[in-house]
């Protein structure tokens, strides 16, 4: 193959159109360097932000077919193995306000991550002057929220977020709070998870859409269960939020957990995974062939050790009627 | 119009900590802190390896006198001693201190936090959270900043300072999204914008945003650029594109291999071999290429880094980051394979010339600069690993502090040059987006420039290469005047926002070279084959260098020395 074509949505503040561009092909290009090479050899308008180039500033999630991804972190080569030699449709992330092209304003996202209340209170025994200590197991029991680099891939196809803003936040903020819940310098951790109680904390349909376009393999998911044990623990049985969720309390299980969040380990980020001989059904829903619930379905029918997707089913049929 | 107290410029770790800074010092100013991306993008997040700073623990060896001597040799005796000293005992304090808001550090098996060996240092000093430490710290700073209640105007391009009867009285910025020019008044500024590096734009370990526009702004308002030469080549960038592996990997025991399999640092510095300081290792790199002894050539001719020794587990759990960049540029798994590295352009020693280290002042009152786009000077002509971090949250908090000191003598002024500088960029949008014709663009002149600056102004310099790259860049400055932008759009221009950059980098590397080719010797990162010694009798001196109109003109201010006369540099 001699010629990439991307076909690109465009936006310049004014009229929407879908752009195509052909580059010559090299082996180990990342999505980044061919959107580079079109903006300073083909088009300068095209739009799009990078910074670091090396996976960790966030800068540069795009969606690529629909699948939320870091431009510099994703070799071209791999996204051709999934979807054949047609042309790669690049568009902005989903469930945030397009400013141009592939650029997405995170003015609101800022201020939402307020909410979660970031920055640590530390326990009375330690100080500014002393600093903290940590055992190195409780350092490690949060380092992977601390992994975040607020890229937005995880809030791109959050299911309940295109559902309604209004009533969630973003998956990172969850993960943001999270991460101080669970901090064990913390004097306040439930200061956290109480903040998340009133921003959608038992609103979460568990589509796993945040755990699957994590490039950081971060689990918003996950964080948001250990928030709902911990909630559930401090004895916050009461109101809107648990009774919403009475429909599915009986799925959890000994440690307070979701078990359809099982199914995260098994998949590790899409596009990862799908390089990795992915199953043949998580590549239809890659190409759009399938939908959320028949590919988990299948996906489960392929790796029958998961458990309780009868679960998983009935939370996202329960969200999706009408209350 | 707009009016703030204070208006910080930059969200890295030094404009995130010089907010906190200004707000603990009074909580009732009020700051912005004003960046031209999203807070989290900003170079800070790429450092690797960590933040020095000495703690306090039993059995500890080291000592802040320790630190600084280490610091004072690492920069070739360049550094000001008494910032010196002052930063060292900072650094540690503020290690303790983002311990104490969040900042989630690697942890020894008694609870404190962890620290490795880095090169330059006789102790291990380097703390850090597994090889993500910059990105640990720029994130557990915003968060602390939010919490603070600090406000931001992200997506906000700095375009100049406003100065009248010599103070500032604010800036000009320019919103990327709406296109829309805003004079914003304030009674302090502080610059926190980063590094120039960008300057060598293919062979460069930092991001795409360290166009030194916070320099190039100082520039235009009557401040020096100080030590403009001085630019750090990291040893070990990827040879494919430049990205960092970073000491770390060094740190953790990593060996440095030629086509012969050789050890060769053995031959630079047979002590600390690997763990000799950048720019030694930077140049014996550099000469086993040129004298044959590397693989490849011409512009892909590297060395190897081999981890494989360090075993599985180790690189694991200590160089995750590192391991995915090898996976991601050159195809390899250095659990399995040695990685291709070659030198990289890493660090701006040099910057916005600060006179007051406790505040962080430039000659301007009411400017204020902090972290890498400053020059206290700490780094002089050599930065150690591990004590830019520190510098960022050390000289962010001083400025933070000097800013909110400043207030209650500061007035609002300048109105009127402001709206005048306002109209001015607004014009500078209409007039050069509409430019028509064959003109370059901004990517090619920055792709020139930094071809040119390899060449004459990398590793080894000489008096002909450097005037042959001042020509070069006196050339190119031309061609940008009549550059086209390609984009007429007010909304989200981003080539209007990297043709500005490129103009910034333009006339800092005219600078670089200027002060580049007066320094006839060798100190730290500046390494003249035509005069190879150091010589502290002509040059023991720092570079000033400042513009006005199209002149460029070069002072010098001598050194700061307080307990330790130059020796020999060597390890
Ligand atoms: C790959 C890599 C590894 C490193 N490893 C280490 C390490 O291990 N230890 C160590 O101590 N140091 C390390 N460093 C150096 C260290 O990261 C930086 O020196 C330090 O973080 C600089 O912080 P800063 O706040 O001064 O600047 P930055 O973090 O660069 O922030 C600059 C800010 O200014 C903003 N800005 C720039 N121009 C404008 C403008 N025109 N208008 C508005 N805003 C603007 C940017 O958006 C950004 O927010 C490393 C650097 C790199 C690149
Ligand atoms: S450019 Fe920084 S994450 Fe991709």
């Amino acid at each position: 193959m001699d010629t990439l074509t991307f076909l690109i949505d465009r936006f310049d503040g004014t009229d929407s159109w879908r752009q195509r561009y052909e580059i010559p092909y090299k082996p180990g290009m990342t999505v980044l360097a061919c959107l580079i090479h079109i903006k300073e050899r083909l088009d300068p308008t095209l739009n799009f932000t990078a910074s670091c180039r090396s996976a960790i500033c966030g800068a540069c999630a795009v969606r690529v077919n629909g699948h939320a991804l870091l431009a510099c972190d994703t070799m071209v080569d791999n996204l051709l193995r999934i979807w054949g030699e047609g042309a790669l449709g690049v568009s902005p992330l989903g469930n945030a306000r397009v400013v141009s092209d592939l650029v997405v304003a995170w003015e609101e996202k800022v201020e939402r991550l307020r909410l979660a209340r970031p920055g640590l209170d530390a326990k009375p025994e330690f100080s500014a002057q002393k600093g903290c200590r940590q055992a190195p197991a409780d350092m490690q029991a949060i380092a992977r929220q601390w992994d975040c680099i607020l890229c937005g891939s995880c809030a791109s196809e959050c299911n309940k977020l295109t559902d309604s803003e209004k009533d969630f936040l973003e998956p990172f903020i969850f993960t943001h709070a999270a991460r101080y819940a669970g901090d064990s310098r913390s004097a306040v951790p439930m200061r956290h998870v109480e903040a998340m109680l009133e921003h959608g904390l038992w609103k979460c349909v568990h589509c796993m859409e945040c755990v699957t376009k994590c490039p950081k393999h971060i689990r918003p998911g996950e964080d948001i269960a250990a928030m709902r044990h911990m909630a559930v623990e401090a004895g916050h049985t009461d109101g809107p939020g648990p009774r919403h969720a009475e429909a599915f309390r009986t799925d959890l299980g000994a440690t307070g957990r979701l078990n359809e969040v099982k199914l995260v380990p098994r998949t590790e980020g899409l596009v990862s995974a799908a390089t990795k001989h992915l199953p043949f059904t998580l590549r239809m829903f890659a190409k759009g062939k399938l939908g959320v619930v028949e590919a988990a379905r299948l996906f489960m029918a392929d790796n029958p050790p998961v458990e309780n997707i009868d679960g998983l089913r009935k939370v996202l049929a329960a969200e999706r009627s009408p209350s | 119009m707009e009016s703030h107290d204070i208006v910080i410029v930059g969200s890295g770790g030094a404009g995130l900590r010089a907010a906190v800074g200004a707000l603990q010092t009074n909580p009732g100013l009020d700051i912005l802190v004003v960046t031209k991306t999203m807070p989290t993008r900003s170079a800070t997040c790429m450092a690797e390896g960590g933040i020095n700073g000495v703690l306090d623990f039993p059995g500890q060896e080291d000592s802040l006198d320790a630190h600084s001597f280490d610091t004072i040799k690492g920069s070739d005796y360049l550094g000001d001693q008494d910032a010196i000293e002052f930063f060292v005992q900072k650094a540690s304090e503020a290690v303790r201190e983002t311990d104490f808001w969040g900042t989630p550090y690697s942890r020894e098996g008694d609870g404190r936090v962890a620290c490795r060996l880095m090169g330059g240092h006789k102790y291990a000093r380097t703390n850090f959270s597994a090889d993500k430490t910059g990105h640990i710290l720029l994130h557990s700073n915003f968060d602390y900043a939010l919490k603070c209640g600090v406000r931001f105007r992200i997506n906000s391009q700095l375009l100049d300072v406003a100065v009248t009867d010599g103070v500032c009285r604010g800036v000009v910025v320019r919103d990327t999204n709406t296109g829309a020019v805003t004079p914003l008044r304030a009674r302090a500024v502080v610059l926190a914008t980063g590094g120039y590096t960008r300057m060598f734009w293919a062979r460069t370990s930092t991001p795409y945003i360290a166009t030194g526009d916070g320099v190039g702004v100082a520039l235009r308002a009557g401040v020096a650029f100080k030590d403009p030469e001085m630019v750090q080549f990291h040893p070990t960038g990827v040879a494919n594109g430049g990205v960092l592996i970073t000491e770390a990997a060094r740190g953790e025991g990593g060996y440095l291999v030629n086509k012969n399999g050789e050890r060769f640092m053995a031959r630079y510095a047979p002590d600390r071999m690997e763990l000799a300081p950048r720019d030694i290792t930077a140049r014996a790199i550099e000469t086993e290429i040129i004298e044959g002894r590397g693989y490849g050539e011409g512009l892909g001719a590297h060395v190897l880094l081999d981890l494989r020794h360090l075993g599985r587990e180790r690189i694991l759990e200590r160089l995750p980051q590192i391991r995915h960049v090898g996976l991601l540029f050159e195809n390899l798994d250095l659990v399995e394979r040695p990685i291709p590295v070659r030198p990289t352009a890493h660090y701006s020693m040099g910057g916005i010339d600060v006179v007051d280290h406790e505040h962080m002042k430039t000659t301007v009152p009411g400017l204020f600069a902090a972290g890498e786009c400053s020059c206290v000077s700490i780094h002089g002509a050599n930065r150690l690993g591990g004590n830019s971090l520190a510098d960022a949250m050390v000289t962010g908090k001083q400025a933070g502090i000097g800013a909110a000191c400043s207030i209650p003598t500061a007035a609002f002024g300048g109105d009127a040059a402001l709206e005048t500088l306002a109209a001015s960029w607004r014009e500078h949008f209409r007039e050069t987006t509409s430019r028509k014709g064959d003109g370059a663009t901004a990517p090619e002149l920055r792709e020139k420039l930094a071809a040119v600056l390899w060449e004459g102004m990398g590793i080894f310099r000489t008096e002909e290469k450097l005037a042959g790259a001042l020509d070069a860049v006196v050339g190119l400055q031309k061609e940008f005047e009549t550059a086209v932008v390609g984009n007429a759009n007010p909304v989200c221009n981003t080539a209007y926002a990297h043709f500005l950059e490129v103009g910034n980098l333009l006339s800092l590397a005219r600078c670089s070279l200027v002060a580049a080719k007066a320094r006839h010797e060798s100190r730290g990162a500046h390494t003249r084959e035509d005069y190879p010694a150091r010589d502290d009798a002509a040059f023991l001196k720092h570079s000033l260098v400042t513009v006005s109109g199209g002149d460029y003109r070069l002072d010098y201010r001598p050194v700061t020395v307080t307990r330790h006369q130059p020796q020999e540099r060597k390890y």
